[in-house]
């Protein structure tokens, strides 16, 4: 399972970015290889408008199953479901303790 | 003065602040200058022009739509999906600008909200997925001359965000025999550039306030880029300028009037009454900020 966690840096060791659309970066992680991937957000973070919509696609796209982030707005929420990608939000700390705040959860 | 303008001729009035008191600068100019006009209120968001001139003429002020001769619906166009033709290629999400579409699953999701009409991609879909509809975003209402005046407001729908297509037609469609007034929305971004775009000046009303004085250096800089002239009405002048005339001496900025803070006239703008009929003697001052704005957009 691909779950996807909204970062400020680039590592899993960084501090989860509270917005979704407009995160600095998504750090992707595989429970199953146990690996990450780093996806560079900067070309949704700039957008006028429509960010988080965008960033729900790429996520689609990534075949990501569940979001870790902050929050979610309306229009990137009805993309996530359209796609069926489940989300949670108030996630807090660094990227690496939510991961395993939700494992344990 | 005003009887002697031959070219059609349009004045434009905005603030970048909302509140300074450009509907009653330009409700009061209209009713001032005693010329047969165009009156156009820009503010589709919040039309309220109207107000004032239907109470002038009678009209209860819960009974807008009778006041006016002619409603017609405003529609713009946006993409609707067959997603049973589309072949999933994402061009449509590709050439869409504003971020509108999105594609998930193979299958393009579209918000209508973030949609500038801009048909960009009706034009790629080579799988013919997508077809032309209409929306309708407002309505566009006139008022024949009463009083020398014809009005023309635009009214955008609750919910919608897009004011500028509404505005740009009703600018556009302006047949005004002489001389428009241009009641513009406040601000200094979009809306704002639609309602004064292709006026031949441009009225910036400011009050003596931090707020008053810094969005007027915003609108400043707008009206500079439009490379459309301007002049600037001081509104609720207490005695004090705070910066603004020396703002104004050092950009070298004309000051085409000054209305003096007065609880009366605000107590006859808060009844919906018209300044310049229910205290006679302001009448020479309007007309005056009227015909200065028309002297500097003919020189």
């Amino acid at each position: 399972m691909k779950i996807a966690v909204t970062s400020t840096g680039p590592s899993i060791d960084s501090a989860v970015d509270e917005r979704f659309g407009r995160a600095r970066y998504i750090i992707i992680y595989d429970t199953l290889s146990k690996t990450f991937e780093t996806v560079d957000n900067e070309t949704n973070l700039n957008m006028a408008q429509g960010a988080g919509i965008q960033t729900a696609g790429n996520m689609a796209e990534k075949k990501v199953e569940l979001i870790l982030t902050g929050r979610v707005g309306p229009k990137a929420s009805e993309a996530l479901n359209k796609a069926g990608i489940k989300y949670v939000e108030n996630a807090s700390g660094t990227c690496r303790s939510a991961i395993e705040k939700q494992q344990a959860a | 003065m005003l009887n002697k303008i031959t070219t059609p001729l349009k004045i434009a009035v905005a603030s970048g602040k909302g509140g300074t008191g450009k509907t009653s600068v330009a409700v009061n100019m209209a009713a001032a200058a005693a010329t047969a006009l165009s009156f156009l209120d820009c503010d589709a968001e919040a039309p309220n022009a109207h107000l004032f001139f239907q109470k002038q003429a009678g009209f209860r002020a819960d009974n807008h739509d009778e006041f006016f001769d002619g409603v017609e619906e405003f529609y713009v166009t946006v993409p609707e999906f067959n997603e049973n033709l589309c072949n999933g290629c994402g061009f449509c999400k590709t050439v869409c600008k504003f971020n509108a579409i999105t594609m998930i699953l193979n299958k393009p999701l579209f918000f209508a909200e973030l949609c500038h009409s801009c048909d960009a991609c009706l034009k790629v879909c080579s799988m013919g997925a997508i077809k032309a509809a209409k929306k309708m975003t407002g309505k566009i209402r006139h008022k024949k001359a009463d009083r020398d005046i014809a009005l023309t407001d635009a009214i955008l729908n609750v919910s919608e965000a897009k004011s500028p297509p509404l505005i740009k037609k009703i600018v556009k469609s302006d047949s005004g025999p002489s001389l428009t007034i241009i009641d513009a929305p406040p601000g200094t971004s979009c809306p704002l550039v639609a309602a004064v775009y292709n006026a031949d000046y441009i009225i910036l009303v400011t009050e003596p306030t931090p707020f008053g004085f810094s969005d007027l250096k915003l609108a400043v800089e707008t009206a500079r880029q439009l490379k459309v002239k301007f002049g600037v009405v001081i509104n609720k002048y207490d005695g004090d300028f705070g910066d603004i005339k020396k703002y104004c001496e050092t950009e070298n900025i004309r000051i085409i009037g000054i209305i003096p803070f007065d609880i009366q006239m605000a107590r006859v703008y808060s009844g919906g009454g018209i300044i310049v009929d229910e205290m006679p003697h302001t009448r020479e001052l309007f007309l005056k900020i009227l015909e200065n704005a028309v002297s500097e957009a003919v020189k």
